[in-house]
């Protein structure tokens, strides 16, 4: 079968412009994000590295291999997600449709796209799989072989079928993607064999049973911030992102508030009140982007500008108390911490207002502010 | 068309540009009939003028009044109605969320009579992004006439609609008591009306 080299070079075109755009729009997010992902990046590299090792070692748990499955899966799904537009060719995906190109065609150049896209993380355990299928092919066919590649089996089809979800479904696949996982983990704890793992099998009928319910904001909205309210439920990955970053963080600083000495503490939290109120901020992208999308919509409504701001502050604010919260119950602050995080928060959500893309550099300069104060306040 | 009050639209040395396009400089109109139609090329600014008379979008200068009100006004919109392919519903919200959401807005009953009419019923459990163009449409007109306002500003209202629906919009238009702005190619809609007509693009 012969790959249409045209088409597949338009598809490349539109994959790598489009991830090209989505790239510049996450570096433009500012610095202190972009710090974090770049540090992220290489740790999520190297977990994937150690969870395969760990694939290969027999001595490993079935908990074991439910834990790395379930994180693999999350994993893909984001990655693939993220992608979702450039590799289906969404914006374009009417005229793409009306093209003579044959359904055959347009399977192997999806294919292609996902292995592109997917990367070492898709394309090592498949390479990894071929791999020991290749050079110990009459062992592998026995059932101690079997057995043995069993994991490795599982962490393909699961990758695969994560990047499917990713895809083709409308919403977060909770039941799937976590659930099933920490079940998987929960019935296999203190027990041996890969026999658990079978039910990772159940993943694509549950996806099936669930295929057709679409994310839905029930109810009657009666008011604005209702609006508001379900406009966030459904760029539920924007939330989502935010939080996983804001918990990860938040992970980090309290391991290093319990490891460094008493001096650096209070850097340490001025880092973690930059983050989290930064983070926070970001919320105001989607305001205004909700602005932007609906704006005559809104503006034919008869509500005053007064109201408008009114209820736009206060699911500001709900917001923000929310993220406060999370970051006091892991990090602890005082009273000046909260003052700061709000002081922090609302420099952010000004300055994301005014200053769109450049946004961070008020928050820096509030950052080296306090910290020379602080720095001062050491010294004397 | 039952009679009404005269439409006393009075537009005064209006200015709108964005960045890199005047749209109108110094544009003065003054209607006193019942009601309004606009003509013209594509791309001589007849939606925005809707717009501006709208007040959903603001003036860089001048004045906009309808009935001696500030179009601006909060008081004034609550009076207006209007359908145009420019306001966009969020997508993410399904028929009958939107028309709940406006009615709690504008203080108006839900509007059973109209969906049924221009048989939007079937829809109004699907999503805002999923319609089709006529049903988007039809979604437009019911929400601009469910609060019974008292101006009508129409823009392209026949865009998309089958024979049905075209022949329920002159029935509720035939019984509209208010006022008509209307922007449209269509003369099955302003023949008939005791309007002014004007050429954008001859100002």
């Amino acid at each position: 079968m012969i790959i249409n080299s045209d088409y597949w070079r338009f598809r490349l075109a539109f994959y790598r412009q489009t991830i090209k755009e989505m790239r510049e729009a996450i570096l433009q997010l500012g610095v202190a994000v972009v710090v974090l992902f770049q540090v992220a990046i290489p740790a999520v590299f190297f977990f994937f590295l150690m969870g395969l090792g760990q694939l290969a070692d027999p001595g490993a748990s079935p908990s074991d291999y439910a834990i790395w499955l379930g994180g693999y899966g999350i994993l893909m799904y984001c990655l693939m997600r993220f992608q979702r537009n450039a590799i289906l060719a969404l914006p374009i995906k009417f005229w793409d449709s009306g093209l003579p190109i044959e359904t055959h065609q347009r399977i192997m150049v999806l294919i292609g796209l996902c292995m592109l896209a997917g990367n070492v993380f898709l394309l090592l355990p498949i390479g990894l799989l071929l791999y020991l299928w290749g050079t110990h092919l009459p062992e592998s066919l026995s059932f101690v072989g079997f057995k043995q590649l069993w994991p490795l089996l599982l962490s393909c089809f699961w990758g695969i079928h994560s990047t499917i979800i990713a895809l083709h479904r409308q919403r977060f696949p909770l039941l799937i993607l976590v659930i099933l996982p920490i079940l998987i983990w929960l019935l296999s704890l203190n027990t041996s064999g890969p026999l658990w793992l079978l039910f990772f099998l159940l993943g694509p009928v549950l996806g099936w049973k669930g295929s057709h319910k679409a994310w839905n904001v029930g109810g009657k909205l009666g008011s604005f911030w209702q609006l508001l309210l379900a406009y966030q439920f459904k760029n539920w990955q924007s939330f989502l992102l935010k939080i996983t970053a804001l918990i990860l963080s938040l992970r980090f600083f309290t391991t290093m508030l319990e490891h460094t000495s008493f001096e650096a503490k209070n850097w340490v939290v001025l880092c973690c009140i930059f983050m989290s109120a930064t983070l926070a901020s970001t919320i105001q992208f989607n305001l205004t982007e909700f602005k932007q999308q609906y704006g005559y919509f809104l503006s034919s409504l008869p509500i005053s500008r007064s109201s408008y701001r009114r209820q736009i502050l206060s699911f500001i604010g709900v917001f923000g108390i929310l993220f406060l919260c999370l970051t006091c119950l892991a990090v602890g602050f005082t009273a000046i911490n909260i003052i700061l995080w709000s002081m922090f928060y609302v420099v952010g959500i000004w300055s994301v207002d005014r200053l769109k893309q450049r946004f961070f550099i008020p928050l820096i300069i509030l950052f080296c502010l306090f910290g020379i104060l602080l720095a001062q306040t050491s010294a004397g | 068309m039952l009679a009404g009050k005269s439409l006393a639209l009075v537009c005064d040395g209006v200015n709108k540009s964005y960045s890199n396009q005047t749209v109108f400089k110094h544009l003065s109109v003054s209607v006193s009939t019942r009601h309004l139609v606009i003509t013209g090329p594509n791309g001589c600014g007849k939606t925005t003028f809707l717009r501006l008379i709208a007040g959903i979008e603001g003036i860089d200068d001048g004045y906009i009044s309808w009935q001696n009100n500030d179009v601006m006004s909060i008081e004034t919109k609550k009076r207006v109605g209007m359908s145009a392919n420019c306001i966009v519903f969020p997508g993410f919200l399904t028929v009958r969320q939107i028309i709940e959401f406006h009615c709690s807005q504008y203080d108006c009953s839900f509007p059973q009579v109209l969906i049924d009419q221009i048989a939007l019923f079937p829809f109004l459990g699907q999503k805002v992004d999923a319609l089709s163009l006529g049903t988007a449409k039809k979604l437009s007109l019911v929400i601009a006439f469910s609060h019974e306002p008292d101006l009508l500003i129409l823009d392209e209202p026949s865009n998309g609609l089958d024979e049905h629906a075209i022949a329920t919009l002159k029935q509720w238009l035939d019984n509209f008591n208010g006022n008509v702005i209307l922007a449209t190619h269509d003369q099955l809609f302003s023949q008939n009306l005791d309007a002014s007509f004007i050429d954008l693009s001859a100002i």
